[in-house]
């Protein structure tokens, strides 16, 4: 069996336990070349970032407030903030993995980071790192 | 109840309130403690280009007592006097079977620091069953302390139970009087558990000493300029395990001789694909690239399992989790620093007698022997360069391998430790980063690589985790924790 097989058959795997192992396939390979030049050009990845959400982001928004906006990040991890200064705080940093980045050759995920104060109640936005923003031209 | 009887309570809960404060003020500070924080600063790690191990200050004119099998073979030796210091040393004398090396620093990076006050007496330099001390940087620790009692003196060399680890090598044993009785040097690798180690009696060094002070007088300091240290603060753990679950990864930056059209990205024949590749393995490894190869293993084989689990909904306590040894102490165990690791391996292969023997032979009898292999070349050196300028090293790892299935051969491969800001993004261009790898037997002719672009994007790339980290420490909390 060679190895391109293998792969082509454990990606069929789910389909065949449904039953759909001989017609789905063929479906598949004619539309996926339409579905992927057909969409995937056009699809916004997290598209709630868009300028006028993101110009009535605050200090001290509440993180069910900023996820109900826009949705669940793409990294969430917990971490200690301000270990260089007088006062070590606990934070949550939601990422948001917005597109490639064509200027590298590698990959690098063009990436939106909110850092979250976590306190006594619900955490709370407290600074931010936008590098795009749907529609404003980046 | 009786007035006596409330009175002794009354004395005992006021006793019991106070007990916290009179047990903090009175905490008990043992001999060892004392003299570990009096002394501490006097003991360094020392680097040479095979590993690095410890050394004392003895002299304020910037003299460090070590064992020669710490700076043994070594081009460079680099002392780090604290967590930020590095330096250059000079080896003033050594003394291969004693295992004795004095070294020089400049005197200005220790002024002020407590020189070690060394027994001189031969009779009575330790006895059976006495406490010492020892000071030194085991594995990744810089300067701990740990404590024992002298088991046996013999001869030249003091026995004891003081624990022993690779890098305490050069450390000052020390009694309860605070005089330096000898120089931690061995321990029986092979024996179980802590067992005994050795140190050499610090009177065997009086010579040297001696000799190196007469020297010292007469010639010029090393240069006092700071060398780079390792970071203390460690690769983010977030980073590492996305690194490691991310499907198909592109290996082919961290390694120069992979890409299939190198002469495209090294710009031409002078600097191609033939040279690029020469006779060496050349990678450039970041904390996540190691991460994920060290992962590769246990992830693959986890799949069936995580199906398994998927299938029968196993309880979070029941799946099998490859990222638990991600622990906040990690770093002290020196995994993983925001480092980049450069490896530079000599190739093998075929030797010529035995390719031509092999045709011959097949051409006349039809068979062909078993081949013979050898070392395509021999690690003297690696040079890195950025813009021009060579880049000092934060770790040398010098160490030989040997062929000795099909062929006999020994090299020398390196493995280089730098800091990320030498591949860095800087002045709104990619830096020329060149990696110079001489041979032993073409010492002036070395391999000159220019790491393609790709490389330099990878690496800071893989260090975004990092950078933002250095980040997050400095910011500050503006609603309230």
């Amino acid at each position: 069996m060679t190895r391109a097989t293998e792969r082509t058959r454990s990606a069929l795997a789910p389909m065949r336990a449904l039953g759909l192992g001989r017609v789905l396939p063929l479906a598949l390979a004619l539309a996926l070349p339409v579905f992927s030049s057909g969409c995937g050009s056009t699809r916004l990845v997290h598209p709630a970032f868009e300028p006028t959400a993101v110009a009535e982001l605050e200090v001290g928004m509440p993180l069910s407030t900023f996820e109900t906006r826009f949705g669940a990040p793409d990294i969430r991890f917990e971490t200690k903030l301000g270990t260089a200064t007088d006062h070590t705080w606990n934070g949550v940093v939601y990422k948001y993995l917005m597109a490639k980045d064509p200027n590298f050759g590698v990959e690098r995920w063009i990436t939106n980071t909110f850092v979250f104060c976590k306190g006594d109640g619900e955490p709370k936005l407290n600074n931010w790192d936008i590098e795009q923003v749907h529609g404003s031209g980046d | 109840m009786s007035t006596a009887s409330s009175r002794a309570r009354a004395f005992a809960f006021v006793f019991l309130l106070l007990l916290p404060a009179v047990a903090t003020a009175d905490r008990s500070i043992t001999p060892e403690a004392q003299l570990f924080q009096g002394l501490r600063d006097g003991v360094f790690t020392v680097y040479g280009d095979e590993g690095h191990g410890s050394g004392f200050l003895i002299d304020p004119s910037g003299l460090v007592l070590t064992n020669q099998h710490v700076i043994a073979n070594s081009k460079y030796v680099r002392v780090q006097i604290s967590d930020e210091l590095k330096v250059r040393a000079h080896v003033l004398e050594a003394d291969d079977q004693g295992d004795i090396a004095i070294l020089r620093i400049h005197p200005d990076r220790v002024d002020g620091l407590p020189v070690m006050r060394l027994a001189d007496r031969t009779d009575d330099l330790a006895f059976e069953g006495e406490r010492v001390i020892a000071i030194g940087s085991p594995l990744n620790q810089t300067r701990i302390v740990t404590s024992g009692i002298v088991s046996k003196v013999d001869g030249g060399v003091i026995l004891s139970d003081v624990t022993v680890n690779p890098g305490n090598s050069g450390g000052p044993l020390i009694n309860l009087d605070g005089e330096t009785i000898g120089m931690l040097t061995f321990r029986d690798v092979d024996a179980m558990g802590p067992g005994v180690s050795g140190s050499i009696a610090i009177t065997e060094a009086k010579g040297l000493i001696a000799a190196a002070k007469a020297r010292a007088g007469s010639g010029t300091p090393p240069d006092p300029g700071l060398l780079p240290v390792f970071p203390k603060d460690g690769y983010p753990l977030w980073a590492l395990e996305r690194a490691a679950s991310r499907p198909n990864i592109d290996e082919t930056p961290y390694l120069l001789n992979t890409r299939p059209n190198d002469n495209d990205i090294f710009g031409g024949k002078a600097a191609g694909s033939q040279l690029a590749i020469g006779d060496y393995f050349i990678s450039f490894m970041t904390p996540p690239f190691i991460y994920r190869t060290q992962k590769e293993v246990a992830l693959e084989v986890s799949k069936k399992r995580k199906a398994r689990e998927a299938k029968g909904g196993a309880e979070q306590a029941e799946s099998f989790d490859p990222f638990q040894d991600l622990k906040d102490w990690y770093q002290h165990l020196g995994e993983y620093t925001p480092t980049v690791l450069v490896s530079v391996t000599p190739k093998i292969g075929e030797t010529a007698g035995s390719v031509v023997g092999g045709i011959v032979a097949g051409a006349v009898f039809g068979v062909r022997a078993a081949p013979e292999y050898e070392f395509k070349a021999d690690l003297k050196d690696v040079v890195l360069k950025v813009d021009g300028e060579r880049q000092e090293e934060i770790q040398r790892g010098m160490s030989y391998g040997a062929v000795t299935q099909y062929g006999k051969d020994l090299a020398r491969s390196g493995q280089f430790v730098f800091s990320p800001d030498c591949f860095a993004h800087r002045d709104g261009r990619w830096p020329v980063v060149t990696i110079e790898v001489y041979s032993i037997d073409k010492p002036t002719e070395p391999m000159v690589v220019r790491l393609p672009q790709w490389t330099l994007e990878q690496i800071w790339v893989d260090f975004e985790p990092y950078r933002e980290q250095l980040r997050f420490a400095e910011t500050e909390s503006v609603v309230g924790s």
